[in-house]
């Protein structure tokens, strides 16, 4: 064998193992988030005696995103739930997809989703909704934490229907300096809840502020006369 | 007095009541609180975090909703075992009605005592006690975190994907 030959198989060994492991998730999740949520699921489904997944297919017509459907479940990453199967005598399944439009479509990007579940009184979307996961989410630029989020709901919901035991809370035994430290600090509570209101009455206010001082020093009654001189020109 | 004026004052007026009424009707995450729920005890964990307990009417995800909608978080999260909202200087756990106890493996459980959780625990904390408090939710979410990198997820209000 030829040392150009010998190149040749190191190099696409290389690009073996450079090339992605698990593309099934790519689509919204990253493979270890994947992993996490699958692990998550897992015991809560243990706990609960409840299967948990998730299904949404992606539909990338803008070419510039991964296609395919993102699959996961209590089984594990990119494991679907089949109901009825595997021992799942009860279910719930957060199925939806997110179509993203081509640049020279007049159609927006577009995403939907809905629970599929044989519990009698399943969580709702609506639930999700009020939690402040909206479907519409899944096509902006953190769709994977609204995915995590609205999946990792799911027990929870199930438990406040009184379907299954809620899951305990447990609080964190680790030493600080593995805890790390919180970041990115949120702005202002005030300004992020009154904000918009905030700025449209103090814009009303220093508009009325203005308007005010312009009339009582005559400039608007020189803006009229100058309007309508002009327009009696113009006839 | 000229209709100029007149309009102006109208304008000054309406912005002026605008400007006084979002002031007078604003209120914090903890008046709410107080308003809802009824004060329970300080808890501390194994670390030393504090978080004030408060028990409130309803499940947890109906209590989280309510108190999201009255109070918009920067960021919130949710878990099988709870969620959790972050406003500028304190993290709120949304979690079912429970009492905490330590497990064989040393970390502190809660023991769920409401069935179907028709009560809600609300534990409220300053922005540091409730990341060491809810680390285990938290934890790399909204900061970094020192078992798996200084940011897991680059989490955080202000982060992107």
């Amino acid at each position: 064998m030829t040392v150009r030959a010998l190149l040749t198989v190191a190099l696409a060994f290389a690009l073996l193992l450079l090339a992605p492991s698990s593309p099934v998730n790519a689509a919204i999740l990253a493979p270890d988030d994947a992993t996490e949520l699958a692990n998550t699921l897992a015991e809560a489904s243990t706990e609960q005696g409840v299967c948990y997944g998730w299904n949404i297919d992606v539909s990338d017509y803008s070419g510039g995103g991964e296609d395919g459907p993102d699959v996961g479940s209590n089984l594990g990453p990119g494991k679907p739930l089949t109901p009825g199967a595997g021992g799942c005598d009860k279910y719930v399944i957060l199925t939806g997809y997110v179509t993203y439009t081509s640049e020279s479509s007049e159609s927006d990007d577009s995403s939907s989703w809905s629970i599929e579940s044989n519990l009698t009184r399943p969580p709702l979307t609506s639930e999700l909704e009020d939690l402040g996961y909206g479907s519409g989410d899944l096509t902006g630029d953190k769709n994977d934490v609204t995915l995590i989020n609205a999946v990792g709901a799911l027990p929870a919901l199930v438990a406040d229907h009184g379907e299954a035991e809620a899951l305990p809370f447990e609080a964190s035994t680790q030493p600080a300096n593995v805890q790390g430290a919180p970041t990115n600090g949120p702005g202002n509570d005030f300004v992020r809840e009154y904000g918009v209101m905030l700025a449209l009455f103090g814009l009303i206010f220093a508009g009325g502020l203005v308007w005010l001082a312009m009339s009582l020093t005559g400039i608007t009654k020189h803006f009229n006369r100058g309007g309508s001189s002009s327009s009696a020109a113009d006839a | 007095m000229s209709g100029h004026v007149k309009f102006a004052a109208v304008l000054v007026v309406l912005g002026l009541v605008g400007l006084v009424g979002i002031f007078a009707c604003s209120s914090s995450v903890e008046s709410w609180l107080a308003d809802n729920c009824t004060k329970g005890r300080m808890e501390r964990d194994s670390q030393g975090h504090r978080a004030q307990a408060w028990s409130c009417k309803g499940t947890p995800s109906k209590v989280a909703a309510k108190l999201a909608k009255a109070h918009k978080p920067a960021d919130r999260r949710s878990t099988p075992e709870g969620h959790f909202l972050r406003y500028r200087d304190r993290m709120i756990g949304v979690l079912s009605s429970s009492s905490t106890a330590t497990a064989s493996n040393g970390t502190v459980r809660a023991a769920i005592t409401g069935g179907g959780g028709k009560r809600t625990k609300v534990l409220d904390a300053r922005e540091r006690d409730g990341y060491g408090y809810f680390n285990t939710y938290v934890g790399g979410w909204w900061g970094s975190y020192g078992g798996r990198g200084e940011s897991f997820r680059g989490g955080g209000p202000a982060a992107g994907k």
